[in-house]
């Protein structure tokens, strides 16, 4: 990872690799541009469960029995859906159970939607007030290894971390 | 109406000691005092998440029955869970919501389309494969026996009022040996 890729090359290959290796069994979202690649991947993959949620909350409820369940899984988000789990974040931080979240950011890197603007910059300060551990990546070939090191201090410390992703590199809501 | 611990005492005497029970606020302490048990999974944080707790648990356990005792204020809160657990459609889940019309343990006070909202109707709209209404003993021990052998994902709306009072253990709730006693129970599943 974060050599030279190939024209075709995009980052959720190597996390849904990554995934894989990890052993992820449980993928819950919120469908959105910046991940719908890498959601793409996971539902095509027999291995994993994914599961498209009404709320972002559901799903970090939803991780949380995953764990106490015996398995992995990545809750997948938008910023904006970040608003909506605040307090279900509490328990992880509580029970100190497991959770990587991957989140696509909207509101920064030349967004021209303004109404993302607010809860875009509130998105970051937000998880930090909820005790969750921000990986704020801005290259497409640093996803993957920010993603792998997420993983490890969200499993093998039980914490909970966020991979923040940034416009940067999905373009979403940005004119050219 | 039913009184809930006469409802919850007679469901403990119909499943095993060893199978998942995920429960919700005031049903989780009557639960717990009723059946105690290592594989009870006790969901009193963020409201209204329980259903989704207990979603990630049965998705992660397909072989095992799980048994979510959840409340109606609850279910309100969360009420996108319906759709969400109907289209991932875990066949091995029942799903209870405790109809009391109120929000129990926060004050009393009426819940929105307390009367008038009918969940089990919801559920059906969702997608679950089957749903039920009870709203009295007799028909609840008629019909539970049945409903346990159903292919879920199942609904049950139980229309019930309070019975006996029970212990707000908040500490024995929340002590490390529940979380350990229920570890210990799934390492060994």
């Amino acid at each position: 990872m974060g050599n030279k890729k190939s024209k075709n090359w995009h980052w959720s290959q190597d996390v849904h690799a990554l995934f894989k290796k990890l052993g992820i069994e449980q993928v819950a979202y919120v469908p959105d541009g910046g991940l719908a690649k890498l959601i793409n991947r996971c539902q095509a993959d027999a291995s994993i469960r994914s599961v498209v949620l009404t709320t972002e909350e559901e799903g970090v409820a939803q991780m949380a029995g995953a764990w106490l369940g015996g398995q992995k899984g990545v809750l997948l988000t938008q910023s904006g859906g970040v608003g909506n789990c605040i307090n279900m974040l509490s328990m992880m931080q509580e029970c100190r159970i497991p959770l990587l979240a991957l989140v696509s950011m909207r509101g920064e890197w030349g967004e021209c939607f303004p109404w993302q603007v607010p809860m875009g910059q509130s998105t970051i300060p937000a998880l930090e007030a909820a005790k969750v551990i921000v990986h704020h990546v801005d290259q497409a070939e640093k996803v993957p290894e920010t993603v792998h090191a997420a993983a490890r201090l969200a499993f093998d410390s039980y914490r909970a971390v966020a991979v923040v992703i940034s416009q940067r590199i999905s373009g979403s809501g940005s004119r050219g | 109406m039913m009184k809930r611990d006469d409802c919850l005492k007679s469901l403990a005497g119909k499943i095993a000691q060893d199978e998942i029970v995920v429960a919700a606020y005031t049903t989780a302490f009557e639960w717990i005092a009723i059946r105690p048990s290592p594989c009870n999974y006790i969901s009193s944080g963020a409201m209204g998440m329980t259903s989704s707790h207990a979603l990630g648990f049965a998705l992660a356990w397909p072989d095992r029955r799980i048994i979510l005792l959840d409340g109606d204020g609850s279910l309100l809160m969360n009420l996108g869970c319906l759709v969400t657990t109907a289209n991932a459609a875990p066949k091995n889940l029942i799903h209870f919501v405790l109809e009391n019309g109120t929000y129990e343990a926060n004050g009393g006070h009426p819940i929105p389309g307390q009367n008038s909202a009918s969940f089990a109707g919801m559920a059906e709209s969702a997608g679950y494969n089957n749903c039920h209404e009870l709203s009295d003993l007799e028909s609840f021990e008629d019909n539970i026996g049945s409903i346990l052998q159903e292919e879920g994902p199942t609904f049950v709306t139980l229309k019930c009022v309070p019975g006996e009072d029970y212990p707000q253990d908040y500490r024995h709730m929340h002590s490390a040996k529940l979380r350990e006693d229920f570890a210990e129970a799934v390492k060994n599943f």
